[in-house]
């Protein structure tokens, strides 16, 4: 019988130990995996996109529903060696782009939104394939009545509207984050979460800040 | 790289599901239930004003609330009316032009304290009409007013034809500025001297427009020294130290049993109402008609106590007895100053401050109630 009786045996203890290790380090060790997996493709710069379609599930405060779609062309993009973690030749890429998107969504009995305008920003692409993207956008934006509308005709009467839109301006501003998947489509597919703000203007006399989010896929046409 | 995909795609799958979840609360919510809920919008000078109309329809009842402000909404009173008058009538919570979600766009030259309040009582005239249009004709509309909303709904009164309404009910507003700054006063010095007698002080010094009062008998000499109210700074002056007084006296008086609040996000993310769109109303109208700091305040100096023999319908006034912003003297004033026969006024007090709706809901509705049965 072992000096130890009251405890567990050492090789369980350690077998324990070092499941709660592996379990911590995890996300370390799939990072280490990818970064000598992906070697060559770090060796090398990352291609340069010159033509990126999104489509995304846009959220007006994130919960009111609705669907984004968007184009964008680079103008101009460079990419920069670096060698942050190993003495391995890793490049980031930066891309200034320029496009266009279409929203829409619907807030419940309160209006439904359309969104029709372009957008200029910046990406860019880690060593690791993480996108990180700011962007500025300016659009047309109908903002239409969700509920049966009334309104008094020139004789006095009530007559139900039957275009329950105004026409305004909208201008924006969204930051992303995201990740290419290289192990798909040769890295051409991401996924991002853009979070960011449109105005309405004019709203009364004034201007209506509306967030949003924006969750979905973009890939690389060209 | 299998590992990474695989934990790549669960977090993506994880923040799918979650934004998923959001989006369907969007559709459900708890604010679901009452028999019949539809949102109505009235367009008239530039503005979209939305009218969510909650509760039983098939009584052919419908109370229009009247919201406070200028510039809240009429959704805080969805929490007070829910559970209670809900089942019983039809509410149709009307945001006012430039308040809560109401929507559109106009100059603000067309919305200033010189020409808003007939525009809004003119809106308020259609917003009962289309009610009738929508629902029907032989359908009783009530309205009910709360703070600013009376103000609002007097001016309606004196305006419009009061018919349109088969009764009015007034909460903690006034008809005129002037006898609202007469009683505040008269509050103020009857409980300043309660509290001099009792010698209690003063929880904070009040400090305003160069005024200093420190203790109860300073609030007694300071009103001694400025009735009547005749300029802005004084209004500035006796509207912080009601404030301080009627601190004292809700605790005293006052055992307030608060509605239930609505659970948090649930207006944002699951209702017609844009919270985001209230704050902003709210900001804007409070500077453009509602400060007394730039003296554009449409609530001050003002009367509408001459006018008002021609209103002879039935109205209630439902009042919280305690209230240092309409006190208890503007509610006799408004009763004296309507025609309306003695049997058709209801006239309540409740151990409340300014908002016995909120402060004693269960009560406040049963009240309500029984006008609405009485003269329906």
């Amino acid at each position: 019988m072992s000096r130890n009786t009251r405890f567990p045996e050492p090789r369980l203890v350690g077998s324990l130990l070092l499941a709660l290790a592996a379990l911590a380090l995890a996300p370390g060790m799939a990072f280490a995996q990818s970064a000598t997996t992906d070697a060559v493709l770090l060796a090398t710069p990352p291609e340069a996109e010159r033509l990126v379609l999104d489509v995304s599930y846009f959220g007006e405060v994130i919960a009111h529903p609705g669907m984004s779609v968007g184009l964008d062309y680079t103008l101009k993009s460079r990419a920069v060696r670096i060698a942050r973690f190993t003495e391995e030749a890793r490049f980031k890429r930066t891309h200034w782009f320029v496009g266009g998107e279409a929203a829409g969504y619907r807030h419940r009995g309160n209006h439904v939104g359309l969104l029709l305008g372009g957008r200029a920003g910046i990406r860019r692409q880690s060593a690791r394939f993480f996108l990180f993207e700011a962007m500025l956008g300016a659009s047309y934006f109908h903002k239409r009545l969700d509920g049966t509308t009334y309104a008094v005709n020139d004789a006095g009467e009530f007559e139900e509207v039957r275009f329950k839109g105004r026409p305004k301006f909208s201008p924006s501003i969204a930051f992303g984050v995201g990740q290419r998947m290289p192990w798909f489509l040769d890295g051409a597919l991401g996924w991002h979460v853009r979070p960011g703000v449109f105005f309405e203007v004019p709203f009364n006399t004034t201007v209506l800040p509306h967030p949003f989010v924006q969750v979905g896929i973009n890939y690389r046409l060209r | 790289m299998r590992r990474m995909q695989t934990r790549y795609l669960q977090n993506s799958l994880l923040g799918a599901l979650v934004l998923l979840a959001l989006a369907l609360a969007s559709c459900g919510s708890a604010l679901e239930g009452p028999p019949h809920q539809e949102v109505l919008f009235l367009r008239h000078k530039g503005a979209d004003m939305n009218i969510w109309v909650r509760g039983n329809i098939e009584s052919k009842v419908v109370i229009l609330v009247v919201h406070g402000g200028a510039g809240g909404n009429s959704a805080a009173y969805v929490p007070d009316y829910k559970d209670n008058l809900e089942k019983d009538y039809a509410i149709a919570y009307w945001d006012q032009r430039h308040g809560g979600s109401a929507q559109g766009s106009f100059p603000k030259s067309e919305f200033n304290h010189t020409n808003a309040w007939a525009l809004m009582a003119e809106d308020m005239m259609l917003v009962i009409k289309m009610l009738r249009h929508h629902y029907g004709e032989d359908t009783k509309v009530f309205a009910w007013g709360h703070s600013w909303g009376v103000q609002l709904g007097t001016k309606f009164l004196v305006d419009h034809d009061p018919e349109l309404l088969d009764g009015w009910i007034a909460s903690n507003g006034t008809h005129s500025g002037e006898i609202e700054h007469a009683s505040r006063n008269e509050y103020i010095r009857t409980y300043a001297q309660q509290m001099v007698d009792e010698g209690a002080e003063l929880d904070e010094t009040v400090s305003r427009e160069g005024v200093e009062i420190v203790t109860p008998q300073d609030a007694i000499d300071w009103v001694n020294a400025n009735d009547p109210i005749t300029e802005w700074e004084q209004t500035n002056v006796q509207w912080t130290l009601g404030g301080v007084i009627g601190k004292w006296v809700y605790s005293r008086y006052t055992d307030p049993q608060y509605t239930e609040n609505l659970p948090a996000g649930t207006l944002l993310f699951s209702s017609p109402v844009s919270p985001i769109a209230q704050g902003i109303n709210s900001a804007r109208t409070g500077t453009l008609i509602n400060n007394s700091f730039r003296q554009t305040s449409i609530q001050e100096f003002w009367d509408l106590s001459t006018e008002m023999k021609h209103i002879t319908i039935p109205v209630a006034l439902l009042w919280g007895k305690y209230d240092h912003i309409i006190p208890e003297g503007v509610a006799y004033s408004y009763r004296d100053s309507i025609g309306t026969a003695p049997e058709d006024i209801m006239f309540e007090f409740y151990d409340a401050g300014h908002s016995p709706e909120y402060e004693l809901p269960d009560e406040f509705a049963e009240d309500m109630r029984a006008f609405i049965e009485k003269n329906r």
